[in-house]
């Protein structure tokens, strides 16, 4: 199945809908797949609960979180496989994650800023009727407001790029984290609020987003929708290097210790 | 960036050389870095890594080619320690820039001798010297025959222009 071609010259990408399926179960079966699987796929997630804080691999909680606040109300934080910074997930976040082979698109060079700007040309389409949609230094924004965050996994001849949409998200939470040491320089030293904007804005709903994201893919590939089960029965066991965990409070609490 | 492709297409072209005996361990450019990404003396993998060989140990770290590509390394995650027998293609390193996590392959079989722990603080140094304080392990070979299957700086120079 792997890398064939169906459909005319389109590769064949499997995909995945899930909804308010839990961050820290997500990031485990795209590892999962990333690593076991030799297929094409798509994780396209509707929220997510509990909400949950997500690290990047270099992450140091110290430094990018309010460790006390997070701590004292409980909130999960993981630590996950791919680069990048800390964000906090909820129900008002949408999810959509493509795992490559690089026979799907062999002329994509496997390194950052290729894989980036191809993603660009993915979702122009997807917003072409919001305005000012771009790839801004790292970023998702309309204008200089940043609506979607990705990070990057590459492997041997295969490739993960996740994003996570702001669909909707509480200011409240924004106040688990703090302001990055590292920056995109249009961010200009702006806090959150100021920095980031709600993707419900620009779009009719939820579910027409998705669709269009779907629509996307369908440029490059033939999609094939899969089921968690069937994912489960194919790979589920496999032997494969899973680092995504959670950080648990003692740890968090030695942080703030140091 | 012009002026550094600029640069690299003339270096490669004048076959600018130098000593590999001075790597790890001294200035290893007869012309500054900005002036040559590839050494001559060294092997290199399609995976973009470079081994350096001294009898029977070697050294290995990613070519100047990749780390232009990968940009700012920000976190170096050396997955081997000292001791632990490894098979080509396993993976060594993982290395995080631009949001992305990429993995850092050997291409050669062996024992690891040494790991550059200097890169836990220092991960820029992959960017600022591929060749020379960016190199990742030091191992003894136990395959020594899969050094034929690497290129030679000329090999990969037209590689990486494919």
């Amino acid at each position: 199945m792997s890398g064939r071609l169906v459909n005319g010259a389109r590769p064949l990408m499997r995909i995945l809908k899930l909804r308010n399926f839990p961050i820290f179960d997500q990031l485990k079966l795209e590892e999962l797949l990333l690593r076991t699987s030799a297929d094409n796929w798509c994780l396209l997630n509707d929220g997510t609960s509990p909400p949950s804080i997500v690290m990047g691999i270099s992450g140091k909680p110290e430094k990018l979180l309010e460790v006390e606040r997070v701590v004292k109300d409980g909130v999960p934080v993981i630590k996950r496989f791919s680069g990048g910074g800390t964000v906090i997930f909820d129900e008002g976040t949408l999810f959509v994650t493509l795992i490559c082979s690089q026979s799907a698109l062999p002329r994509l060079e496997l390194y950052p800023r290729q894989i980036l700007s191809w993603t660009e040309q993915l979702y122009v389409p997807v917003f072409e009727k919001a305005h000012g949609f771009k790839l801004r230094e790292h970023d998702y924004v309309f204008n200089d407001r940043k609506f979607g965050g990705n990070a990057q996994s590459i492997t041997k001849n295969r490739w993960l790029h996740h994003t996570s949409f702001l669909w909707d998200f509480a200011d409240s939470r924004m106040g688990y984290l703090k302001l990055p040491e590292r920056a995109p320089a249009y961010r200009e030293g702006r806090n959150h609020r100021d920095f980031i904007c709600r993707l419900g804005e620009h779009f009719p709903s939820r579910e027409m987003f998705m669709d269009a994201v779907q629509k996307g893919l369908e440029h490059f590939f033939f999609l094939q929708e899969d089921s968690l089960a069937g994912v489960d029965g194919e790979f589920g066991g496999q032997p494969h290097i899973s680092t995504t965990h959670f950080i648990s409070t003692n740890e968090l609490t030695v942080c703030t210790a140091q | 960036m012009a002026m550094r492709q600029f640069a690299v297409k003339a270096a490669t072209a004048l076959r600018v050389r130098c000593s590999p005996a001075s790597l790890h361990g001294g200035s290893p450019f007869a012309f500054s870095r900005g002036y040559s990404s590839v050494v001559e003396g060294l092997k290199y993998d399609k995976e973009h890594e470079w081994v350096k060989v001294d009898k029977d140990t070697a050294v290995i770290g990613i070519t100047d080619h990749a780390q232009a590509q990968l940009g700012d390394i920000v976190f170096v995650d050396i997955q081997a320690t000292v001791g632990d027998k490894i098979e080509k293609m396993n993976t060594l390193a993982s290395v995080e820039s631009v949001k992305a996590v990429s993995e850092v392959f050997s291409p050669v079989s062996g024992e690891i001798l040494e790991v550059n722990k200097g890169l836990s603080d220092e991960p820029a140094n992959v960017n600022t010297g591929p060749y020379e304080d960016g190199w990742f392990v030091k191992l003894k070979l136990t395959q020594p025959s899969e050094l034929d299957e690497l290129m030679d700086a000329e090999a990969y120079s037209a590689y990486t222009k494919e």
